[in-house]
């Protein structure tokens, strides 16, 4: 089930009239329901804490005593706005068949609240919206975002709500232009797909290994994924590290990522001919207001110049807590929502960013993500089938040496009748997995499995692959020797697997359920069991042989300090090494069944998971 | 001089109860009973190898130009018809043997059950259906237990 407008509720506070009015008038637009289902039944309203709190439909109404943008401290916003919230959604009968995803902060909700880390003796405003999000869990300050960054794409779901909520904010200066911002909102959804142009800014002035991080992280976004959305687009050029080289002024823009200088002028947003979508500037402080008209502040000034939603901090959410573009509009390009972007793209919780505008928008963009690339292409699908295969072919090249062992079994038993009996029934069985009787077997797929990137290749205009070995060389493939037992092929010896290696891959898990870095503990035994002594034993931590999936089958070495729980689902795979300086040689026995099983651990904290068991042949 | 395999399944010697212990026996039941097993695990996985390619194939985004999606994935379905009728063939030989091996069991105790309480003996459950369909059953408490 993909998120919709069923899956929100919209916070205003009661007492407040131009609160409601812009909570009926946001349900309106999207047809949420604005009064009970059955409201002669169950209990749709109470009070906590003092605070009074009412359900109706999708609107929840909060009777906080304070509507500051900014509130005191963390006791007022819990009384005043999180614990009734809480109560609400979890008690309310309205609300209790109603799958709670998203969560919309309305006109006159305060925004954030002031907090004292005492223990680094640090000041920071911590987002209403970020708070909300994480409403059913404890306060955690700056709390690793688990959502952040997946590799593997999925739409939101009731697991990743378990974890945080979509919530974002929509006010302003005044009721009037707070509505303006849902009517930009509804107008950017009416459109077929959003092309004006995207402005990027990659430079700061700022520096240091953080700032290094994040201008690589916006210079990849801008070479290679705004290609992908087919947009025009505009880069600010590098000109010194100490000079924040700004974009000049934004016209026929519908997008805009840009970094540092957290003000701006009116005249920064000329005219523009396309709806504009979504604005972002990675800076400490331009959310700290959007309630203040005279703010020259991004949010404020990007909003009335009619983009539906931007992001920003409340205060400084440090270089590492920047949203990062390439999740946002990964997302985005696969029919996300804006706010499922926002949430995927956003590094920590509980912590100073807010979202503003309308979470619900999709954004279709002039070129369709290509579904590509999420699946195997025909060079690593043959690679795939080339190993799968020799798995057969070594399974059959085992019976043959089990059928041969049989016989071995009789002779060496030196039992007369059995000798006599049994050995002409065993060597029939033997003979059945002759070489011929194993090529006659398999010749057809192998045949096939040849031929087929010659078939492929011969129109491809550059590409010259007559035969297997032009192709082996030029993928860079190898192929076991067991393969080439079935159908002769010439194939140079560095195309072919050494006897006795393999490799092992595993899925990463998601077992801590929250965002860390993990490492991993293999080991591997010649019983099912599992027992007595390990053939081979290997900590992630030592990375020699180690790597991890860092797109689709395209493997990098192993970091240092593990692999991100945002490549959940992503491999890590162990290839077996041999040096015979070093006397190192991990290879195993051709055709014999090794038992592996893995563990991945907290890579800072050492916390260990659970074994995970696997079972392969050894088919080189 | 030890014989050869060659040399032994040339020779045609009478059926003979040799003095050899029960135990050399009983070692050597366990350890055939151990590789009949395996052999016919084997069979199963090649078939869910092939079954596994011709998904992979089936599901991928892999272009029929020129045919190539279509004969690549009849040749691995021929491949895996091939190793269904080998499994085949090669099951009913094992059955031959292990009917054989089993009439070896009753020249020594009266029945199979008989041998395997003796001996403590357990077997797979794709023994003893072989042996079922070889004519000697085994009673359940003889089968090992895969739960």
């Amino acid at each position: 089930m993909a998120i919709s407008k069923d899956n929100f509720i919209v916070v205003y506070i009661t007492g407040v009239s131009d609160s409601l009015d812009f909570a009926e008038y946001y349900a309106e637009k999207h047809n949420m329901d604005t009064i009970n289902r059955n409201p002669s039944s169950g209990v749709n309203s109470g009070t906590i804490g003092g605070i009074n709190w009412e359900v109706n439909g999708q609107l929840i109404g909060i009777e906080s005593s304070s509507t500051s943008e900014i509130l005191t401290d963390e006791d007022s916003f819990d009384t005043n706005i999180l614990t009734p919230l809480k109560t609400a959604i979890n008690t309310a009968s309205e609300l209790s068949d109603r799958t709670i995803w998203g969560v919309v902060l309305g006109y006159k909700v305060p925004g954030g609240y002031n907090y004292i880390d005492e223990y680094l003796g640090e000041e920071h405003v911590i987002s209403s919206t970020s708070r909300i999000s994480r409403i059913h869990h404890d306060f955690d300050l700056k709390i690793k975002n688990r959502l952040f960054n997946r590799q593997v794409f999925k739409r939101f779901d009731q697991d990743d709500a378990d974890f945080a909520l979509i919530c974002s904010r929509i006010d302003a200066p005044t009721l009037l232009q707070a509505k303006e911002f849902v009517d930009n909102a509804e107008e950017l959804r009416r459109q077929l797909f959003v092309d004006g142009t995207f402005y990027i800014d990659p430079y700061s002035n700022q520096i240091g290994s953080d700032s290094d991080a994040y201008k690589k992280s916006l210079e990849d976004f801008r070479d290679f994924i705004i290609p992908k959305l087919n947009l025009d687009s505009f880069s600010t050029q590098f000109l010194d590290p100490y000079i924040d080289v700004t974009i000049p002024f934004a016209q026929d823009d519908s997008f805009i990522w840009s970094w540092n200088s957290s003000r701006s002028d009116n005249d920064f947003f000329q005219f523009t001919s396309f709806t504009r979508a979504f604005f972002y500037n990675a800076d400490e402080n331009s959310g700290f207001t959007i309630r203040d008209e005279d703010s020259k502040t991004w949010p404020i000034l990007s909003m009335r110049a009619g983009y539906p939603c931007c992001a920003a901090a409340m205060s400084d959410p440090t270089i590492e807590g920047f949203l990062n573009p390439t999740a946002f509009y990964n997302a985005l390009h696969r029919l996300s929502t804006i706010g499922e972007a926002y949430i995927y793209s956003l590094p920590f919780i509980d912590w100073t960013m807010t979202f503003f505008g309308d979470p619900l928008i999709n954004i279709s963009f002039p070129k369709a993500i290509d579904e590509d690339t999420e699946n195997l292409d025909s060079d690593q699908l043959w690679e795939e089938i080339s190993k799968d295969t020799a798995r057969i072919a070594a399974q059959f090249w085992q019976k043959e040496q089990d059928s041969d062992d049989l016989r071995k079994t009789i002779v060496d038993s030196q039992i007369t009748d059995v000798e006599i009996n049994l050995l002409r029934p065993a060597h029939t069985m033997f003979t059945m997995y002759s070489l011929q009787n194993r090529q006659s077997l398999m010749s057809t797929p192998v045949s096939s499995l040849f031929d087929y990137p010659i078939k492929e290749n011969t129109d491809t205009v550059g590409v010259s692959v007559k035969s297997l070995e032009d192709y082996l060389n030029l993928k860079s493939y190898k192929i076991s020797e067991l393969l080439l037992e079935i159908k002769n092929e010439e194939v140079s010896e560095d195309n072919i697997f050494e006897e006795g290696w393999w490799e092992f891959e595993h899925e990463i898990q998601d077992d801590f359920f929250g965002f860390l870095n993990y490492h991993f503990i293999l080991e591997v035994y010649d019983n099912e069991d599992m027992s007595g002594d390990t053939v081979l034993s290997s900590d992630s931590f030592t990375i020699g042989g180690w790597s991890y999936e860092l797109s689709l089958k395209n493997y990098s070495n192993m970091p240092v300090g593990g692999v991100a729980s945002s490549y959940v689902g992503r491999k890590v795979r162990y290839q077996s090494r041999k040096d015979d300086l070093i006397s190192l040689n991990e290879y195993l026995t051709r055709g014999r069944t090794y038992y592996f099983r893995i563990r991945q651990y907290d890579a800072v904290e050492g916390t260990l998971f659970p074994w995970t068991t696997y079972n392969d042949i050894i088919w080189t | 001089m030890a014989l050869t395999i060659s040399d032994i399944l040339e020779l045609h010697l009478p059926f003979d109860i040799t003095n050899e212990t029960l135990n050399d026996f009983v070692f050597f039941y366990v350890e055939v009973q151990r590789l009949i097993t395996l052999t016919q695990n084997r069979g199963t996985d090649i078939l869910n190898l092939y079954d596994v390619i011709i998904s992979t194939i089936d599901g991928s985004l892999l272009s029929n130009l020129k045919g190539l999606k279509t004969s690549i994935t009849e040749s691995y379905q021929i491949g895996k018809e091939n190793a269904r009728l080998n499994n085949e063939d090669y099951y009913l030989k094992t059955v031959s043997f292990v009917k054989e091996l089993q009439l070896l069991v009753l020249v020594r105790y009266d029945s199979i059950d008989d041998f395997y309480e003796e001996r403590g003996i357990t077997v797979s459950q794709i023994f003893a259906d072989i042996s079922q369909d070889a004519g000697h059953p085994i009673s359940s408490q003889y089968i090992e237990d895969i739960s």
